[in-house]
């Protein structure tokens, strides 16, 4: 199988380097411009000691990168400072997500990762005291309909965005890793239970196999398609981590624990494929037994990352079933049917 | 699909489209060496754009897309203009190479003249009757100053006119060469004139900023006057016109704080462009 240029080079940049011609160059750079994974590019270079051996074109296209990325790097820890006097005063524990997690640890996934908004995680029962903590750090709620609000806190899995009044820094704050009306029972006290403090902060981060089982759902059981080479490229460089730390047995113990063994599992195969690693031993042969393997799924992974026609056909098919792991059929019709009328009504009252 | 390539120091772009003119329309704003009717397989591009329509059929628009990200669409009658602008685009919203300015500049005797102004000030008119004027055009859109060196480098494109500035540029010299006059764009009437074969040849030499002059057009004004600005407001002006200066942060102030320090800075106000090409030259030079 072919592999996008970007799995490709992911996978093994000196063979990327020796084998790539211009045009090969030309479409990476293109490929990882549009994903924000410039940056990356270059500290994945970096890391792997080919820095020097690039062609000029693209190490300056990964200084531009590295250039924006740094800028971000500054404004997250900024804001996580802001954050802090506010927070600091919460009795319960706030853990970052995703970028900011991974960004705080250091992890090698963070290292010319850009984000787009801080994700905080708190528990449900606490999300009102934290929302008028937020508050009183001038972060607002923006107008939206009953039903939307409705939709955000018993349907999803976080608050409404919220913003900074001056600053405009765009804030998540998560009460669930997984939307609830996809029903998927997860053990929710097991994330605040694996984290651990940021010295010095009052924030904790979730253990490395819970951000792995994070960015895991997130992939597997939603319906966007075009980040899938990004999201794919993190799950390997946090897989990378976790198998350089021997945690993987523990991962597949607090999946399972979690009650997403499936995500996990699969995104475990799919980076044995894609990014040809060698699982170990028992990890690959507890993978080859697991009941959760859902080998049309990947197929319909696989089939997006290639041109063509069965992209879009495997796309659709992804996008619905996309839908189905988010929402249960109930919720799902409810919500449609909600929607329409709504839409319909604001509809017959304009035009009236 | 065929492809061809645009090859403007510094930057390069390889061009997908299936557009059976705009080659051929290109051609007439771009000299031979610079427009390619191939891409080099041998070259790295910094930008790859797909210019196509989206959906067969003569009457649908052509979409500006570098990668995933989509600018705009674009009916065959405004092919050129959406192609200039979505060039601007790609170069504003990714390079970080340099400090870029919404700026024109141009040179004479090795010493460069930055005219950052809004839209409607006559930014572009002054641009182009200097250019006609033997002046080198390093951008008539974008400053681009080397965070190593301080210097200016140019990113010679066609001069674009908008309105009443293209019969200003028409009556001014009467054999000018004015193309692509293309009505009803979202900017009003827009028309292209190609830099001097001066600002292609040198399009790879870098210049040392002398002077920022402020350009206002104002028809009810005096015929000409020159104000000296205050070096604090230079810099703030400049940093709001910036593409990236939140992105340099420390090193964008510090380079705009020594570039402002190296130059004078003044603003023109104008309603007779005769008299106060006159006095521009005699101030500069």
């Amino acid at each position: 199988m072919l592999a996008p240029a970007l799995i490709a080079c992911f996978r093994d940049p000196q063979a990327f380097l020796l084998s790539a011609s211009a045009a090969s160059w030309t479409t990476l750079l293109q490929d990882a411009r549009s994903l924000g994974l410039t940056a990356q590019l270059k500290a994945l270079f970096e890391r792997h000691q080919v820095w020097q051996e690039l062609p000029p074109t693209v190490q300056k296209h990964c200084n531009w990168g590295w250039r924006y990325y740094q800028k971000q790097q500054a404004s997250l820890f900024y804001e996580l400072m802001q954050l802090e006097p506010c927070l600091v005063q919460a009795k319960y524990p706030c853990l970052l997500l995703k970028g900011a997690a991974y960004q705080a640890l250091g992890l090698t996934v963070s290292e010319g990762r850009l984000y787009s908004d801080i994700d905080l995680l708190v528990d449900r029962s606490q999300l009102k005291d934290c929302k008028s903590k937020l508050f009183f750090a001038g972060f607002y709620e923006p107008a939206m309909s009953a039903y939307d609000k409705h939709f955000y806190l018993e349907l999803s899995h976080e608050n409404p965005p919220l913003y900074h009044v001056k600053r405009g820094t765009a804030l998540d704050l998560h009460f669930a890793l997984f939307p609830l009306a996809g029903r998927k029972n997860l053990a929710m006290q097991q994330v605040f239970a694996s984290a651990s403090p940021i010295e010095g902060s009052c924030f904790r981060v979730p253990s490395l196999s819970y951000l792995y089982i994070h960015a895991a759902i997130h992939f597997f059981w939603q319906e966007e398609q075009h980040k899938l080479v990004k999201d794919l490229i993190d799950l390997d460089l946090l897989y990378s981590q976790l198998v350089s730390k021997a945690l993987l047995p523990q991962l597949l113990r607090d999946a399972e624990q979690f009650g997403a063994l499936e995500p996990v599992v699969n995104t475990l195969l799919l980076i044995e494929k894609l990014f040809k690693r060698s699982l170990p031993d028992e990890i690959a042969r507890q993978l080859g037994q697991s009941p959760q393997r859902r080998d049309v799924a990947r197929t319909l992974v696989l089939m997006q990352l290639q041109p063509g026609i069965k992209a879009h056909l495997a796309g659709a098919i992804w996008y619905l079933r996309g839908y189905r792991h988010k929402m249960h059929w109930r919720v799902l019709i409810r919500h449609v049917w909600v929607k329409t009328s709504l839409t319909w009504r604001q509809y017959r009252q304009r035009t009236d | 699909m065929p492809l061809f390539s645009l090859h403007t120091p510094p930057f390069s772009v390889r061009i997908a489209s299936d557009s059976p003119t705009l080659f051929s329309d290109l051609a007439r704003l771009y000299p031979e060496n610079v427009l390619r009717p191939e891409a080099d397989e041998q070259h790295i591009y910094d930008f790859h754009i797909d210019y196509n329509r989206r959906f067969s059929g003569k009457s649908r628009p052509y979409h500006f897309r570098t990668g995933t990200e989509h600018f705009r669409m674009a009916d065959a009658k405004q092919l050129i203009p959406t192609f200039e602008w979505g060039l601007n685009w790609c170069v504003s919203a990714y390079q970080q190479q340099y400090l870029a300015i919404h700026a024109a500049v141009l040179e004479k005797a090795g010493k460069a003249l930055i005219m950052p102004a809004p839209p409607g000030s006559g930014k572009s008119t002054l641009c182009a009757l200097l250019m006609l004027q033997g002046w080198r055009l390093l951008s008539d859109e974008m400053c681009l100053i080397d965070p190593a060196n301080g210097q200016l480098q140019p990113y010679v494109r066609p001069v674009s006119l908008k309105n009443a500035s293209i019969d200003v540029i028409q009556s001014y010299q009467n054999d000018v060469r004015i193309f692509h006059r293309t009505p009803d764009t979202e900017k009003g009437t827009v028309a292209y004139l190609r830099p001097s074969d001066l600002s292609w040849q040198q399009a790879n030499s870098t210049a040392t900023p002398a002077w920022i002059v402020f350009p206002a057009y104002q028809a009810s004004a005096e015929p000409v006057a020159v104000y000296d600005m205050p070096k604090a407001d230079t810099v703030l002006y400049l940093a709001q016109n910036s593409f990236n200066y939140a992105v340099f942060g420390a090193e964008g102030f510090s380079l705009l704080s020594q570039l402002v320090e190296n130059t004078a800075s003044y603003r023109l106000e104008y309603s007779d462009t005769s008299q106060m090409l006159a006095l521009l030259e005699q101030l500069l030079c």
